[in-house]
């Protein structure tokens, strides 16, 4: 049982989580992503390491920011999710900052003179390195830190560089890896290809059949006004989220296609290499070009929304298409009256909103979720943590890799607890990444705290509450 | 847990390769001892029954026609089975533990 296994061999410690490390890309696995974007394996690690590390500091405003304008006030610490909950110090932004500080210091003459007394380490080696490694992929990424830090550092812009600075020495997450690869193979990070999304669909319109008494048009590749990017999980894990864009869009009349180039919205590229980010957001500019539309609607799916809003979007602008995430049309259609919502449909339960990081912390899609809440459930709460304070699922960042699964499922607290709090028994967390991480921890989560919570995404109850006419 | 993985290991004369998470990594190698052989070194389950059967069959022969696993809500509703009755018979559940001893590769992204 690998779970049992994953628990048994790699206990959680409080204090000390170095036991973590992510499994590693092998030769095969980097050799193909290298080939994608054109980076040849640097030869010398630790050389490499040192010289991009002072060219990335050189060059990089905001690296430089993290290395210089620190004062360890510690105002990160009580805001860090991987801190609070694990207790390890160089499980922290400020520990894995003073890491990369201290590389950075020893290259300074202070440094070279006074060495540890002035922070720095004058010589690394690969042990060195690995340590960096491990606790670079144990951070989410959520940004909850950038919110806090008096100077405005953002640790997770140190973060996802020196991730990319390890991949070019060949250190690179397996689970990260091996889902870009998918998506660089066949469009998505589930490998589906267009024989297996076909009849997916097909499964999913006749249960919207049934349940709504209507047949939804669903077009695949073929030319449209909108391209419809779901995400590749909600074609496996969740269906009740994707009949909730398919039934939405035909009901608010949307001509929309399903492209099965990118049958995909997520970009791990963010947490691995900006290259990766860049030729993957560029497979959605291509497929929207190709199909001739006008606007692309992103799924529920949080890190995608952040790479879409700051690269993909700009990108299709340039070309003239809009893009928007699938809130935004539920929003503007109940503003316009043009759907029916019947929250009663949701039942008595009482539901509570927890923002996924990359909407609430520079996504700028906070309002919009929280106004459909209030038309597809009969009562819902906002947690106390909310927004740019909401907590991450756990899983961000890469950490849905399953040797991992011990130390995620104490990340998974934080948000648990809250909802325990808040009265709620159903989370509504709209990203897929959200979705994969509670399917693995909160079986356990709910066994820990003897409770029942379950979860889902927020296109779930717009499916459900929605009226049809004919229906 | 009888095995260390990840590791190649020989099952009634064949080759396999077990990954990190313990998935095979030479579909092709796969027949019903290896099935078995998966179930009982990985899974630590130690009898397959006709229920555990139907569902392989069902995965393996969805995987071999379509490239990927089911997803979730097909498999119920075309085996019969809850998913709370999958975990009885795959701890780990539909993906990590059915697939796994149906021998598909181990599910990337959001899973």
């Amino acid at each position: 049982m690998s779970y049992e296994r994953v628990f048994k061999e790699r206990p959680f410690r409080y204090g000390d989580v170095s036991n973590f490390s992510h499994y590693t890309a092998d030769e095969t696995l980097l050799n193909s992503l290298n080939e994608k974007v054109g980076i040849k394996k640097a030869e010398d690690k630790v050389q490499h390491f040192k010289k991009r590390l002072i060219e990335e500091y050189n060059n990089n405003w905001n690296v430089k920011m993290a290395i210089d304008v620190c004062v360890h006030c510690g105002a990160c610490l009580e805001a860090c999710p991987t801190y609070i909950t694990s207790g390890d110090i160089l499980n922290s932004p400020l520990g894995r900052a003073e890491m990369i500080r201290a590389v950075i210091k020893g290259t300074k003459p202070s440094g070279k003179i006074f060495g540890k007394v002035a922070g720095a380490v004058k010589e690394i080696d690969e042990s060195y390195i690995k340590k960096v490694y491990t606790y670079y992929w144990l951070c989410l990424l959520c940004r909850r830190c950038a919110y806090v830090c008096p100077f405005g550092v953002d640790q997770t812009d140190v973060t996802r560089t020196v991730r990319s600075i390890l991949y070019e020495i060949g250190m690179a997450s397996r689970f990260t890896s091996l889902t870009i690869d998918a998506h660089w193979k066949s469009g998505n990070n589930m490998n589906l290809n267009k024989k297996a999304i076909v009849p997916i669909i097909d499964f999913v319109k006749n249960e919207i059949k049934e349940e709504k008494g209507v047949d939804v048009k669903v077009k695949i590749d073929e030319k449209a006004d909108a391209l419809l990017l779901p995400s590749s999980a909600d074609l496996y894990m969740n269906l009740e989220t994707l009949k909730g864009y398919l039934l939405f869009l035909n009901v608010y009349g949307v001509d929309f296609t399903i492209s099965t180039e990118v049958t995909e919205t997520a970009n791990f590229g963010l947490f691995l290499h900006p290259k990766h980010m860049q030729g993957l957001a560029q497979k959605y500019v291509n497929a929207a070009t190709k199909l001739g539309v006008k606007l692309v609607i992103a799924g529920e799916c949080g890190h995608a929304w952040r790479v879409h809003k700051n690269y993909t979007m700009p990108e299709l602008e340039k070309k003239g298409i809009k893009l928007v995430h699938i809130h935004h049309l539920v929003y503007r259609a109940i503003k316009e009256g043009k759907i029916k919502l019947d929250p009663s449909k949701n039942g008595e339960t009482v539901y509570t909103y927890q923002d996924p990081c990359q909407y609430a912390r520079g996504g700028d899609l906070t309002e919009e979720p929280r106004f459909i809440m209030s038309h597809v459930t009969k009562k819902w709460v906002d947690p106390e943590h909310r927004k740019e304070y909401t907590w991450c699922c756990g899983g961000q960042g890469g950490n849905l890799a399953d040797e991992v699964v011990p130390l995620a499922t104490q990340y998974a607290r934080l948000w648990y607890e809250e909802a325990l709090k808040s009265g709620a028994s159903w989370v509504i967390r709209p990203c897929s990444i959200c979705k994969a991480q509670l399917s693995h921890v909160v079986p356990y989560l709910n066994k820990m705290y003897k409770k029942e919570i379950k979860y889902s995404g927020l296109m779930d109850l717009v499916y459900r509450a929605l009226v049809v006419n004919d229906g | 847990m009888v095995v260390n993985y990840p590791g190649e290991f020989e099952v009634n004369g064949k080759k396999i390769v077990i990954d990190e998470d313990g998935f095979l990594q030479n579909p092709e190698a796969w027949d019903e001892k290896v099935a078995e052989w998966i179930a009982i070194n990985i899974e630590g389950i130690a009898q397959l029954t006709e229920r555990h059967w139907k569902l392989i069959r069902y995965l393996r022969k969805y995987w071999e026609t379509y490239g990927v696993c089911p997803p979730i809500k097909i498999l119920l509703k075309e085996t019969g089975e809850t998913l709370e009755s999958i975990y009885e018979l795959f701890p780990d559940g539909p993906a990590h533990g059915a697939c796994k001893v149906a021998g598909a590769p181990k599910p990337t992204g959001c899973v």
